[in-house]
């Protein structure tokens, strides 16, 4: 591989380089001094999907070696994109991640169909694992008794109608809505905005939650025999708390103190 | 877990590095300008300074190395900051492939073997689950072995503390020692062992013994025992040269 020498860069490439190395230095450090301690949280709810990925490595091996590292990059990749101030795409990676999450239930069960879709990345056409407003997930067992405890512990709403509330607020950020433009302001070179952070961070812990939920009903015996420890952890990242009680009483388990 | 940062400088310093030297002399007696000796260590994103220390002391070259760390952030990191090594990830000791490392095949063998179980999980400093430790040990040994290496340095680190047994005869069980025989004491066959003292001269034939048990003879064998501050435990290492 060839040596970077600056001085070899033509003039444009020389003031891109520089430009974006200065950008991702200040938005970096701006989102740091303000947020440091919130972002340590979510790295340290980003290493859960380690956890995941050994618990479903013996049963799952080649749908999870292909979606679980990539579930955790998108979400890591969220993470640097807000720090650099790209609100947008932090956005669309979330979205990219829940899409992962989703077909990793899905694919875990049709490991046929997994062979198809990696041969032919288009094989759903339109109609992917979440079409229909969700059909397969709630035809799944563990699914539907979780909105019924959801509904005795008195969650007002439907889970599956916030996850498609949470991927069309995630799509409009993919589809260049005109409230996701960054250039809006009068700047264009993408600064540290609390607003703009603070929104993107709470659809991140948004996003966190019911990923998990999601994993828990589509994995609930690997959740079972995770250590006391990781399930607290992972329980922990459901912010909600009728839905976390729901969830508890869905698959049964018992837990020593608050969680 | 910066507090093992100076310590692990010292060790590289004055047992890991020195081992490696004299391992380079015995391995490739006639490379005098760099020994080109391929390594697998345990490290973890913050101090990784085995790779460049033993490059610059022309031990090993910038490819071909395999690095294990315990979770996909400090890979991510590792990846970055060492662009031509590669770096696998979880927990070592917990992996099935440890014990029976057929995963690890197509990268071994290597002359240096660093097992700095240190390294792994540094937010929780407490004794190392010795037992398991040993038992990646032996996986690592038997895979030199079926992939024909004639000998490797081998450095073992671990964190001991004054509390907490260590019952050798469970882990001799474990690996399978106690059918060697030769060396076997009924005496020390039954025991539970607690004290420092004890903890390091069983982990010290242990580890010869694992070797052992693959037709692998110790050369040379050194440790070293520190203080890590500000914590009622210590960090122990212990290398050696092994060879057929």
């Amino acid at each position: 591989m060839k040596k970077f020498d600056i001085n070899k860069l033509t003039e444009k490439v020389k003031g891109i380089y520089e430009a974006q190395i200065k950008w991702n230095e200040k938005c970096w450090r701006d989102s740091l001094a303000e947020n440091g301690k919130k972002i340590e949280i979510l790295l340290h709810n980003l290493e859960l999907f380690d956890v995941w990925e050994r618990s479903l490595k013996s049963k799952f091996k080649v749908v999870n070696s292909k979606f679980t590292p990539e579930i955790l990059m998108d979400g890591y990749i969220s993470v640097h994109l807000s720090c650099t101030g790209l609100y947008k795409q932090a956005h669309a990676s979330m979205r990219l991640q829940l899409e992962s999450v989703l077909r990793l239930i899905y694919f875990s069960q049709h490991p046929i169909e997994f062979g198809w879709w990696i041969d032919e990345d288009d094989y759903f056409k339109k109609r992917d694992v979440w079409a229909d407003g969700f059909h397969y997930f709630k035809k799944l067992e563990n699914y539907k008794n979780f909105l019924k405890k959801c509904k005795a512990n008195g969650y007002g709403g439907d889970f599956f109608d916030d996850i498609a509330n949470l991927y069309s607020k995630l799509s409009k950020f993919v589809h260049g809505g005109p409230t996701s433009f960054h250039t809006s302001g009068g700047n264009l070179s993408p600064k540290y905005k609390k607003n703009e952070f603070n929104k993107w961070l709470s659809n991140f812990v948004d996003l966190g939650g019911k990923i998990s939920l999601i994993l828990i009903l589509g994995f609930p015996e690997e959740f079972k025999a995770m250590t006391k420890e990781d399930q607290k952890k992972i329980l922990n990242t459901i912010k909600d708390k009728k839905l976390k009680k729901a969830i508890i009483k869905t698959i049964g388990i018992k837990l020593r103190g608050r969680v | 877990m910066r507090c093992l940062n100076p310590l692990k400088d010292h060790l590289l310093e004055n047992l890991w590095c020195p081992m490696c030297m004299e391992g380079g002399k015995v391995f490739y007696p006639r490379l005098r300008k760099n020994k080109k000796m391929k390594i697998f260590t345990l490290t973890n994103d913050v101090n990784f300074r085995e790779i460049p220390f033993f490059i610059d002391n022309k031990l090993i070259q910038e490819e071909e190395h395999l690095v294990w760390t315990s979770t996909s952030l400090k890979k991510i990191r590792l990846e970055t900051e060492l662009s031509d090594v590669r770096v696998l990830q979880g927990l070592f000791k917990e992996e099935e492939h440890s014990r029976n490392p057929h995963f690890l095949e197509e990268y071994f063998p290597k002359d240096i073997l660093n097992l700095d179980f240190s390294s792994q999980n540094q937010e929780s400093l407490c004794e190392g689950e010795i037992k398991k430790e040993l038992e990646s040990m032996d996986g690592i040994i038997g895979l030199e072995d079926r992939k024909g290496a004639n000998g490797f340095v081998l450095i073992y680190t671990t964190i001991l503390e004054e509390a907490g047994d260590l019952n050798v005869n469970e882990i001799k069980i474990s690996l399978g020692l106690n059918e060697l025989g030769q060396e076997e004491n009924v005496e020390e066959s039954v025991q539970t062992i607690s004290t420092l003292e004890d903890k390091k001269r069983n982990i010290y034939n242990l580890m010869k013994r694992i070797c052992k048990k693959y037709n692998y003879n110790e050369l040379k064998i050194n440790d070293v025992l520190l203080n890590i501050p500000q914590e009622n435990k210590k960090l122990y290492s212990i290398a050696g040269i092994f060879k057929k």
